[in-house]
């Protein structure tokens, strides 16, 4: 009787199969070492403002201020963003024409205790309205939010130690959509602490430019921004690359030896 | 004699043939997904394929400690160890990126051949010109010639300030790691 290993098509098949079943085996063994999930596209920061300071000094500003409601005016701040093209009624009734200094053209009528770019008409005077909004109120004079000058300088002149500022859509896309423009209009040096970056001073701001009207000022060193802290340019360009998404921007700052927190909403 | 060591060489090439066949090339990806990641490089797909000697991607965003860089159509990798090659078509740069390139390119390439072990080529076309980079894994020095379009010399003369320009009109640029 013939072995079977001596016919040399079985012995080829045999050792064919062999090498395929230890390839296969060895690929079993690798496969156990390599990992069996990838990695998902996932933003680990988080760009809209989740978390704000408890502010004290705030709180009580606020609490003064609505048991001064009907008493003084000279608290309240400007709204840059809006235009009051016409208004009628009294302190408790009636409504105003309001517009988006983006859009004039595009009036909308709004009641008292309505809301308009999330501000909400609280009161009517003869030449300007009061809007509410976070504890705060804004007056809009009648025709003036288009005096962009003095619009500049409420903004520059603003010493609270914590300000809430509208900055208008237009002007972000004007950062966001070029890189140059920014670059054109601020430089930045990187701050070092312990060897590692803490921040960007403001080397220079261009006079004039939409960034200068913000409340910014040389020197000034920002050290989170939507509270990401600034370790990196690439933390910065996170924060620019989201620019357009942000419906509010929160800026620390510091300025001299105070820190100082701004927050930027957007409309 | 000769012909037990030819044949022997043959089993070896069809057990690394077989072998390469069996790897799973999708895990072997997810690999490479973990080791870019350490260097901050974040590699995902929307699709992938896997081929019997590579996989094929779709949909490919890299991004750099999160920030987009840019997004590639189809992406494919093939793998034969003595010759290794990723090739990935209709490639866009970010908007970040595309302050300093034109944003689209055509084509990019990388190939790794054991005729040359220690370096990997790579090719780029598009519209800010064309790019021929060689890595060199010994010396760790990356070296690149480009040979700018009109639209890169006259939209994007700032990134070229970052290259050297040599005689014939190209630029190069070279970096040690």
């Amino acid at each position: 009787m013939q072995k079977i290993s001596n016919n040399k098509f079985v012995t080829l098949l045999t050792t064919f199969f062999l090498v395929l079943l230890s390839a296969k085996l060895l690929a079993l063994g690798i496969d156990w070492f390599l990992p069996q999930q990838g990695i998902q596209s996932q933003n680990k920061n988080s760009y809209v403002v989740t978390y704000r300071h408890i502010d004290f000094h705030n709180m009580l500003t606020s609490q003064r201020a609505q048991v001064q409601e009907n008493q003084s005016l000279s608290h309240v701040e400007n709204i840059n963003t809006l235009v009051l093209k016409g208004l009628y009624g009294n302190s408790s009734y009636g409504y105003a024409i309001v517009a988006k200094k983006s859009a004039p053209n595009n009036t909308t009528i709004v009641g008292i205790g309505e809301s308009y770019a999330s501000y909400k008409l609280k009161k009517i005077a003869l030449d300007y309205v009061v809007f509410s909004r976070n504890n705060k109120e804004y007056i809009l004079h009648l025709g003036k939010a288009s005096d962009t000058k003095n619009k500049r300088v409420h903004f520059v002149e603003n010493t609270n130690d914590n300000d809430t500022l509208s900055i208008s859509r237009s002007d972000i896309n004007y950062y966001s959509n070029n890189i140059d423009n920014l670059d054109h209009d601020i430089a930045v040096d990187e701050v070092y602490k312990n060897g590692k970056i803490n921040g960007f001073k403001i080397r220079a701001i261009r006079r004039g430019s939409k960034i200068a009207q913000i409340g910014l000022k040389q020197g000034d060193i920002i050290l989170k921004a939507n509270n990401i802290t600034l370790t990196s340019y690439n933390d910065a360009f996170k924060i620019y690359q989201n620019l357009s998404k942000l419906k509010t921007i929160d800026l620390l700052i510091k300025r001299g030896n105070q820190e100082k927190e701004i927050l930027y909403e957007i409309h | 004699m000769v012909k037990k060591v030819v044949v022997k060489l043959l089993y070896g090439v069809l057990f690394f043939m077989v072998l390469l066949y069996f790897l799973p090339k999708e895990h072997l990806y997810y690999l490479v997904q973990q080791k870019l990641q350490e260097q901050k490089i974040t590699l995902t797909q929307k699709q992938l394929r896997e081929t019997p000697f590579g996989v094929e991607l779709q949909e490919v965003s890299v991004s750099y400690e999160g920030v987009p860089v840019a997004t590639a159509k189809d992406v494919s990798v093939t793998l034969f160890v003595f010759y290794d090659a990723m090739k990935a078509e209709g490639i866009e740069l970010s908007s970040l990126a595309s302050s300093y390139l034109p944003p689209k390119l055509s084509f990019v390439g990388a190939n790794y051949s054991l005729v040359h072990p220690l370096t990997i080529d790579a090719v780029a076309q598009g519209a800010f010109g064309s790019l021929l980079a060689v890595f060199n894994f010994k010396e760790k020095k990356l070296q690149a010639t480009v040979k700018p379009s009109h639209i890169l010399k006259t939209n994007y003369g700032r990134s070229l300030r970052y290259l050297q320009r040599k005689k014939d009109g190209e630029y190069s640029y070279a970096k040690n790691f």
